[in-house]
């Protein structure tokens, strides 16, 4: 089957609204040409098919009042707004508990070093350690307080 | 649901009309209240029509309505008439039914099959051809789901809603040359679904 070239008309007149009344209105012509036409045939039968369920549908849907969809969106776009505000603070939050964790760590290097019976390991694996206890501990710091929110 | 009381509105900022507080003009909508109200009043139903038809899933529907409305309100988007406004708004429902599908494709409270079936709550009493209209729709909603929702949207808008060429591109970001042999197609798949019996 090929598109008619008479369909935009078809859907014209069936959106305007009823078939059988914008036909009865003088479209005569193009209701005998959507009998004899397979094409503009079946495009009444679906549209009207379709158009029926829209407006039951219309009818059954059971939307929230204006009123509590507005004041949702305003009660969720404060929150966000108070989300975003705060993101900072996480952040900060993360760094400081690193580099308390930091400060932790070359304390315990320096008082290591006070009991020279104690083995003495080289600085640079020391600083290592500091420093690797800084990158596992921020992310960690980061996701538990991300998780709490 | 929680009794939400003055102060706790007070708390979160809002004003005694509900109006966002623009303290730090992150809490800016598209419209006003009374604007709003005017547009969700024409567009709501339609709006929902087209969900619950596209995602075969009415609390889905629900869901997405409410979002639907949300991401417009934030969006920054500026319209030329209210025939733009509204596709925009389709634009938006098309994109998040689009995301809901990828993240659950299982349809979970059918539109027409489940107990709240509106095919039969709500067709007319007085119609002699009210089980007739109901058994159409029945079949018409399982015809519908087995086709692409990307032709179930172009058969909603073009012949449910009566939208134009432009305004279906608009809707669902194609071109507008496209919009005819794709829903000659789509047509042309329902129509087999129909004729085949699409149980």
């Amino acid at each position: 089957m090929k598109a008619c070239p008479r369909e935009p008309e078809v859907v014209e007149a069936v959106t305007r609204g009823d078939w059988r009344q914008a036909t009865a209105l003088g479209d005569n012509d193009l209701r005998a040409h959507a009998a004899s036409c397979a094409a503009c045939g079946e495009l009444v039968t679906l549209m009207q098919a379709l158009r029926e369920d829209h407006a039951v549908a219309c009818r059954a849907a059971d939307v929230p009042a204006a009123g509590t969809v507005w004041w949702r969106a305003t009660i969720r776009a404060r929150a966000e707004a108070a989300e975003k505000a705060a993101r900072p603070i996480t952040l900060a939050q993360g760094v400081a508990a690193a580099s308390i964790a930091g400060v932790a760590a070359a304390f315990a290097g320096v008082a290591w070093r006070a009991f020279p019976s104690l083995p003495q390991p080289d600085p640079f694996v020391m600083l290592a350690l500091g420093l690797g206890v800084c990158i596992v501990i921020a992310p960690l710091v980061l996701v538990f307080t991300l998780a709490r929110d | 649901m929680r009794d939400v009381t003055l102060s706790s509105l007070e708390r979160l900022g809002l004003g005694a009309a509900g109006a966002p507080v623009v303290d730090d003009g992150t809490l800016t909508f598209l419209m006003d209240e009374d604007a709003f109200r005017l547009f969700y009043d024409r567009t709501a139903r339609p709006v929902w029509a087209y969900l619950a038809r596209i995602t075969g899933d009415r609390q889905l529907a629900d869901d997405l309505l409410q979002e639907t409305y949300f991401r417009f309100l934030r969006s920054r988007a500026e319209f030329e008439d209210e025939a733009h406004r509204r596709n925009y708004l389709f634009r938006i429902a098309t994109n998040l039914a689009h995301d809901a599908r990828r993240r659950a494709p299982m349809v979970t409270t059918p539109v027409d099959d489940g107990p709240g079936d509106f095919a039969h709550e709500h067709a007319d009493p007085q119609s002699h051809d009210a089980t007739g209209q109901a058994v159409r729709r029945l079949d018409l909603s399982r015809a519908m789901r087995r086709l692409k929702p990307r032709e179930r949207s172009l058969l909603w808008l073009a012949y449910a809603q009566g939208s134009s060429h432009v305004e279906i591109a608009r809707t669902l970001g194609l071109k507008t040359g496209s919009i005819k042999p794709l829903l000659f197609r789509a047509r042309r798949r329902l129509s087999a679904l129909l004729q085949g019996g699409a149980r």
